[in-house]
């Protein structure tokens, strides 16, 4: 019956229209129609004020993507993107970390799930209380790590812990606080990963005397592939989203050297009143972005047709 | 896989592991109740010499905790409420009803939930500021709560929905209920586990957010916990013990969910990673 709708089909669309309209409503104008906005604004040169903006190219000889070529001029735009690249590597790992957690703490006791409780328990900071804690965390001085260096011998009576005051090492002072939060988070799925593993292939692998690395790299990961994608995914928007922290703990700083794109776009349009060059950053963004949205809506799509 | 028994070397190590793994949250405790003087002297890390909540009550009153906390609730509150209602008659929708756009709509929905923010801040700031009249209330930032969260609610409610049988749904509409009727006294019943679990883990983010409020709040005395929190870091510099209470009164809600709802928040966080 092609075109051609029952009544019962036609009684459901009209519940459904029903039922989706405020949904459908707000939406759109807030997250479907700014996407489409910003598109259009990275192709101007708006101040944030005129109520007429135009494209760059009408009515003069600039270039309609004047913007992006700014951009690829941008010294301060590439560090970002390699920052982000940073964090998308060694952001990453705490993936691992949570997966090694998970099987260490995946333990037959009562005060197994109290610990677990208290692992998880930066999950849930938000990341202004981790970046506040974090900060005087790393602070030289009076840092703990300072301390332990100290204590250690590691770092001798005069010198200073000053790693989120280098150009070199403030992105990694800053990944390792993000993933403290995250590696309970990635724990918390391999662990929902771990209690459903299957119970007979693990015993006949036992029963064959595989050593405990063939039955990690073998037998367990393989079967905690679910866990693993959905880990990888929100760990990759993690890294392109981090915004907060480095907002709190060094602003990107020093001189830019911890900045990243969606704090770059944030401080050129509202701390330099650049939209058009702000949009166009959020754009490359976006675009970096939605190659992982795609292929986390083709793995979901798969994951549906598969169970019915 | 079945979790195996342990012996006392690995309660030693796992309690070392685990003590290390926290000792940001006990540095913040315990400096959050020692006196500034006590830090000056460098006693950062031993155990205070007297217990006092004098940096509580004074994030409170001259850092306007109360004011921030407050605002955190209003804004967190309807948001929650408001997503758990719209999410689930969308989940009914796109679960229950033969709807041509139901693939497409769950795509874009969920699409939504992994977008970078950057791309909607401009626009909705826009928005906010000519249009809608929204800009530097607390309604503004409701209202983009509920419209982005709607995505990753949306999808939620569904899945937990498409597990309740046709049949019963069937022989409701063969009896004539109407669809709303179906709805609200038959599905929302059974889908309380769905919204005990989407609950706190909306609470937790929405609670947690510090860049919308950022973007649409301008007035101090409007502004969220986490805003709040902030402004105390840039006008007391080196008052590390007034900083760490607010830290400790920001992350109490979010503990306190955790803490006595940990099974719902868990289940809602692993939907789909143990299948």
């Amino acid at each position: 019956m092609v075109g051609a709708l029952s009544f019962m089909q036609k009684r459901d669309h009209k519940t459904a229209w029903r039922f989706l309209a405020p949904s459908l409503l707000l939406y759109g104008l807030y997250v479907i129609f700014p996407i489409f906005f910003s598109m259009y604004l990275s192709v101007t040169q708006w101040d944030g004020v005129s109520t007429q903006v135009l494209p760059l190219c009408f009515g003069s000889d600039t270039s309609c993507f004047q913007n992006f070529i700014d951009l690829w001029q941008d010294e301060v735009f590439w560090m970002s993107l390699k920052n982000n690249i940073a964090w998308l590597l060694f952001f990453s790992l705490s993936a691992p970390l949570g997966l090694a957690l998970a099987l260490f703490f995946h333990v037959k006791a009562k005060a197994a799930s109290f610990y677990k409780s208290l692992l998880f328990m930066p999950m849930v900071f938000s990341l202004v209380v981790v970046g506040t804690i974090w900060s005087w965390f790393l602070q030289p001085e009076f840092g703990l790590v300072e301390y332990i260096l100290k204590a250690l011998g590691i770092l001798g009576a005069g010198e200073n812990f000053t790693m989120m005051a280098s150009e070199r090492w403030a992105t990694a002072g800053l990944i390792a606080a993000a993933s403290w939060p995250h590696a309970a988070y990635c724990m918390v799925l391999y662990l929902a990963g771990l209690s459903n593993l299957q119970k007979n292939v693990i015993e006949a692998a036992e029963i064959e005397g595989v050593s405990k690395w063939q039955m990690l790299w073998f037998i367990i990961l393989p079967m905690l592939r679910p866990a693993t994608v959905i880990v990888v995914i929100v760990t990759m928007i993690g890294a392109l989203r981090a915004f907060d922290l480095i907002s709190i703990m060094t602003a990107g700083g020093p001189a830019n050297s911890s900045n990243v794109l969606a704090l770059y776009m944030y401080q050129q349009t509202f701390e330099n009143f650049r939209y058009g060059y702000g949009a166009a950053i959020s754009v490359v963004l976006f675009a970096i972005s939605l190659l992982l949205i795609l292929l986390y809506l083709k793995q979901t799509l798969k994951d549906e047709t598969g169970r019915s | 896989m079945e979790p195996k028994s342990r012996g006392p070397v690995y309660w030693i190590f796992a309690t070392l592991l685990l003590l290390l793994w926290i000792s940001p949250i006990l540095a913040s405790l315990l400096t959050s109740i020692k006196t500034l003087e006590e830090l000056n002297e460098g006693r950062y890390w031993s155990l205070p010499r007297n217990f006092s909540l004098q940096n509580y009550v004074e994030a409170f009153t001259v850092g306007k905790f109360s004011t921030y906390f407050l605002n955190s609730l209003i804004i967190t509150v309807p948001t929650v409420l408001a997503v758990l209602f719209f999410s689930s008659l969308n989940g009914y929708v796109l679960a229950k009803l033969r709807f041509r756009w139901n693939k497409k709509l769950m795509l874009v929905f969920l699409g939504g939930m992994l977008l970078p923010f950057q791309i909607l801040l401009i626009p909705v700031f826009y928005l906010s500021n000519q249009y809608l009249n929204t800009y530097d209330t607390r309604l503004g930032v409701i209202l983009f709560h509920v419209a982005f969260q709607l995505g990753f609610a949306s999808f939620f409610m569904r899945n937990f929905i498409r597990t309740i049988p046709d049949g019963i749904i069937e022989a409701a509409r063969v009896d004539g209920c109407s669809e709303w009727r179906i709805y609200s006294t038959m599905v929302i019943p059974l889908m309380r586990p769905a919204l005990a679990a989407l609950a706190t883990l909306l609470f937790t983010w929405i609670w947690n957010d510090y860049l919308w409020s950022l973007i649409l709040i301008q007035t101090d005395e409007l502004k969220p916990i986490t805003a709040g929190l902030q402004n105390l870091k840039g006008q007391w510099i080196a008052s590390y013990h007034l900083q760490s209470a607010g830290a400790v009164i920001a992350a109490i809600p979010p503990v306190l969910i955790f803490a006595f709802l940990q099974k719902h928040f868990i289940r809602g966080l692993t939907m789909g990673a143990g299948k």
